[in-house]
């Protein structure tokens, strides 16, 4: 762990020497696993050492569409309501019993009466108690700052103040939790994470012999 | 092994063969039976064993689903995820319940132990199972753990809400029901036990308490060799250890009763027994009535060759075509056969070849029905000089007439009621009636004459005796030998015929008798010697004796001389006498030589004796042997017997005389020689016969012959001795006949040896007793 941080913090002076930052950075994060192949779906959380935090959005959605949860990994911040619009035929009972938000919405088509209040950050697993295969993750972040990894494994910030950020990853394959990053941002920085994941297949939904 | 008889061969070889059959059919039989029961039995517990695996696994199945549909159940979840240990602990047991399960309880994703109904359980009794579930988290997993001290099949499935959020694990104890239930599904017995470190634990049996109690012991030896049926003298079972576990800690032991398979086996043994007892009860019978079809014609056919044997008439005693009949035939041809040799060998045994009549045999079969019926008489018939007849005419000449004269008899005008020739020239007739003899010269004269054999004319005489019986009175023996004695006598009558009369077979038999005993007689000291002097009636002295012989019958008592002698002489053993005597004589004269007594003793010789061509070599023997001088003893033969065969005895004669033996003839005077004989003869001494001297006193001629025998005999040289002198007469007759010695009871009766000794000494001093009568008168 001390020779990889080493690296990090060596590959980071490099990248800062080169770009001349002003108020606003921008972070590009390369998410790789030990097989250097590309991890989608990874969360990534900054947290400013002293800004301000912004106002998050306050809104999400997590559509219930052929019968999985999309997207399968959300993030939002603390305080984010979060509707579950069902795009499919049946009902779903779309349920969390994680600790960050513990909630149920019974047998319901369409959109539900209200969106759900995602108020503590933590990781929330979201399932359906008629579908057990689907599930969903929604990473409620302390910060605004998150992102989550494109198909390349890609995350974009922009509009980075100068600060020192801790930088979380999290990925619902991960194999073990990934020990936060303290990153000193005072211009546009790109950097290569490792984030050790099991490779899975998404959760989809199975065939069944119902005639759809 | 030695049968008493062919039956109890016959049965016991029967028995034997099936007993054989029997033993080899059952061993092979029960063995291949017994094997494949052991296959069975293996089979039985390798399938049982599957079907135990399988029912686990299925249960495990149901299990799994059974907790998986729990662990999915919403309320569940939302009880778990509450993360509230009162809650757990109650939904655990609420559900738990649903489905039956014994313990409970709840796991989290990192394998730390959350709750349990359990309370002593720990997380790392759990791992085997957890161990597992990192495998794949999606699925419940399942094993046979030793759980609280109870082997359970426990599932561990996953709590997912909807990602994993713990694991709910579910107990099921393998107990007595689950135990029932595979007993239902194998039709074995089952056992489970554990093993901890060497230790053995039995927890659920459904064995009976007593089996139940002796497995522990076998359980290291069952559980050492998995997969193979072991088998428990002790226990009525056959035992096979499963592994259940992964850790190879619990185990079932599957028990297929023994009886299962031994009753089929006892059974089948116990029909095989009875199958044998049936075939050799059977074999028993058949081979009793068999063996009887044999051995009693066997039996029957003895006793028809015995009954044959014993000369019965029997009638075959079996029928039928088999091999016993045909011996029957076979003994019955041989019965007549028998019956036929018989007859031909009784006929031969009974007849004479050459003239086809009866022989002695056949005589002494059929006489005695003769002798028993009537009186009658017996007829011997006797050619005369046959010998003769066949040395001049021949044998078969001979013959002829036999067979001739045999006809002869058969046409006798009375044809005798029994005819046999007895042997040589004697016929046998017997007749049931008596003829007188005149009667009976008559039959016979047609016998007698013109035989013609060979072209000549032969006429013959025949000796005729005859035994005239009464009824019931004579045995075969009795007749023939009186019939044989008339004979005899007939050879004697001019007539050459003569009639047995009564008490001639008695005298017979006395002859018989003594002829018998003389040589016993003589060893035994029944002949003893007496002595009779002769007296020198000149010198009137007595130097000389005549040794005679006497016997002491023990029965007949005293047996003449005469008698015996004569009978000696025509037995033959005349001989023995004569040695006896020369024996007796010279032993004596040695013991009186001894005493210093001399005497010359004079000693009879036979004819037969002057035959003998050792005589005087043997006398001289006995001479020398015992020392007596040849002079001491004198030779007496007499007239007739040198009238024999005059030239060997007057040569034998001539060799005893040269020995110094005086020698005299005896009996001179009866014999049928001239005069002329005597000078031919080397003799001393001549005695002249009693028959002339007895009466020499009154009867002149008398004293003419022995005066003028005496003064021949002088002039020959010899000296004269006369003998029986009787009185004194006769004394003076002699004295005056110039006869030299007197021999005679005048004198002196023949003394016994001691008595004559005696005699003898007082002679000198008393003889004037004799001669001074002859003075007197």
């Amino acid at each position: 762990m001390q020779h990889y941080l080493v690296n990090l913090i060596v590959s980071l002076t490099l990248l800062l020497g080169l770009t001349s930052p002003l108020f606003a950075n921008t972070l590009s994060i390369r998410i790789t696993d030990e097989m250097q192949q590309a991890v989608a779906d990874t969360v990534v959380e900054l947290i400013p050492g002293n800004s301000d935090l912004p106002r998050p959005s306050t809104a999400g959605s997590i559509a219930q569409q052929n019968l999985t949860f999309v997207p399968f990994v959300s993030a939002y911040t603390a305080g984010t309501y979060i509707e579950f619009p069902n795009r499919d035929k049946t009902r779903h009972h779309v349920y969390s019993f994680s600790p960050a938000k513990t909630f149920e919405i019974e047998l319901y088509a369409g959109k539900p009466e209200a969106p759900v209040l995602f108020d503590k950050p933590g990781i929330v697993s979201i399932g359906c108690n008629i579908h057990d295969y689907m599930q969903a993750y929604v990473y409620i972040g302390e910060s605004p700052f998150l992102a989550i990894s494109d198909s390349e494994g890609k995350v974009h910030f922009d509009g980075l103040t100068d600060d020192t950020y801790q930088l979380k990853l999290w990925h619902p394959w991960q194999k073990k939790d990934h020990d936060s990053l303290s990153l000193v941002l005072d211009h546009d920085t790109s950097i290569d994470l490792t984030l050790a994941v099991e490779q899975k297949q998404k959760p989809k939904a199975p065939k069944r012999g119902f005639g759809n | 092994m030695q049968f008493r008889s062919v039956r109890t061969k016959l049965i016991a070889v029967l028995l034997l063969l099936l007993s054989a059959l029997a033993a080899a059919t059952a061993t092979a039989t029960l063995t291949a039976m017994k094997r494949d029961s052991e296959v069975q039995t293996r089979q039985f517990l390798a399938v049982g064993g599957k079907v135990l695996l399988e029912a686990l696994n299925n249960r495990a199945k149901q299990l799994s689903s059974s907790v998986q549909v729990l662990a999915a159940d919403f309320g569940f979840r939302r009880a778990v995820a509450t993360a509230e240990q009162e809650t757990i602990e109650s939904v655990l047991a609420n559900h738990g319940s649903r489905i039956d399960a014994s313990l409970m309880l709840l796991m989290s994703p990192g394998g730390e132990l959350l709750t349990s109904s359990e309370k002593q359980l720990r997380a790392s009794d759990v791992m085997p199972v957890f161990n597992q579930s990192t495998q794949n988290s999606n699925a419940p997993v399942t094993d046979v753990l030793q759980l609280a001290g109870q082997p359970y099949q426990l599932v561990l499935a996953p709590v997912k809400a909807p990602n994993l959020i713990a694991w709910v694990g579910m107990g099921f104890p393998l107990d007595m029901p689950l135990a029932e239930q595979i007993v239902a599904i194998t039709g074995l017995e089952i056992s489970f036990v554990s093993q901890h470190a060497e230790q053995f634990k039995l927890y659920i049996s459904t064995l009976d308490d007593n089996s139940a109690q002796k497995l522990p012991a076998m359980l290291n030896t069952l559980i050492n060799q998995p997969g193979l049926p072991y088998e428990n003298p002790e226990q009525d079972y056959v035992s096979l250890a499963i592994p259940l576990d992964k850790n190879n800690q619990l185990w079932a032991v599957q028990h297929l009763q023994h009886s299962r398979w031994l009753d089929g086996y006892l059974a089948f043994r116990q029909q095989l027994f009875v199958i044998f007892g049936v075939a050799l009860s059977l074999t028993l019978v058949v081979g009793i009535f068999f063996a009887r079809s044999i051995t009693q014609p066997i039996k029957a056919l003895s006793y028809f060759a015995r009954r044959i044997g014993q000369g019965f008439d029997e009638n075959i005693p079996v029928q039928g075509k088999d091999e016993v009949a045909v011996l029957g035939r076979t003994l019955s041809a041989m019965q007549q056969d028998i019956k036929q040799r018989e007859l031909q060998l009784r006929h031969n045994a009974e007849h004479d070849t050459l003239t086809g009549l009866f022989n002695r045999t056949a005589v002494e079969r059929l006489l005695p029905v003769i002798l028993a019926q009537h009186d009658g008489c017996i007829i011997i018939v006797n050619i005369e000089r046959f010998k003769h007849i066949n040395e001049v005419l021949g044998f078969s000449t001979g013959d002829i007439l036999l067979q001739q004269l045999a006809h002869r008899l058969a046409q006798l005008p009375q044809a005798p009621d029994l005819l046999a020739r007895l042997g040589a020239d004697e016929f046998l007739l017997a007749y049931q009636h008596r003829f007188t003899v005149t009667q009976l010269t008559a039959l016979f004269a047609a016998a007698l004459s013109g035989y013609n054999v060979d072209n000549s004319h032969i006429n013959l005489k025949l000796c005729i005796g005859i035994y005239p019986f009464s009824r019931q009175q004579s045995s075969v023996n009795d007749a023939l030998r009186r019939a044989d004695i008339a004979l005899e006598n007939a050879r004697q009558t001019p007539q050459r015929i003569a009639e047995y009369l009564p008490g001639q077979d008695e005298l017979h038999q006395r002859e018989l008798t003594l002829i018998r005993d003389i040589p016993y007689a003589l060893e035994s000291g029944q002949f003893f010697a007496v002595y009779q002097p002769k007296v020198d009636i000149h010198a009137r002295s007595c130097k000389e004796a005549e040794a005679l012989i006497r016997w002491q019958h023990p029965t007949l008592g005293f047996v003449a001389p005469d008698e015996f002698i004569r009978l000696a002489e025509h037995s033959g053993n005349i001989g023995l006498i004569t040695n006896w005597m020369l024996q007796h004589v010279i032993v004596q004269l040695a013991t009186w030589r001894a005493a210093g007594f001399t005497v010359t003793v004079a000693i009879n010789l036979s004819v037969h004796d002057l035959l003998n061509p050792k005589l005087a070599e043997h006398i001289l023997q006995l001479l020398h042997n015992y020392d007596v001088p040849h002079n001491a003893i004198s030779l007496e033969v007499t007239e007739s017997a040198i009238m024999q065969d005059t030239a060997t005895i007057i040569a034998q004669l001539e060799r005893l005389r040269k020995l110094g033996i005086r020698l005299a003839i005896d009996d001179f005077g009866t014999g049928q020689s001239s005069l002329a004989y005597l000078k031919q003869l080397p003799v001393h001494e001549v005695k002249i016969d009693r028959a002339f001297v007895k009466d020499i006193h009154h009867n002149n001629n008398d004293a003419l012959i022995v005066k003028a025998t005496t003064q021949l005999a002088h002039s020959l040289g010899l000296v004269v001795t006369a003998e029986g002198l009787e009185n004194p007469t006769g004394l003076a007759e002699l004295l005056q006949c110039q006869c030299n010695k007197v021999q005679g009871y005048f004198f002196s009766r023949p003394l016994e040896a001691e008595k004559f000794s005696a005699w003898i000494k007082q002679f000198p001093e008393q003889n004037q007793q004799w001669f001074a009568q002859k003075e007197r008168q």
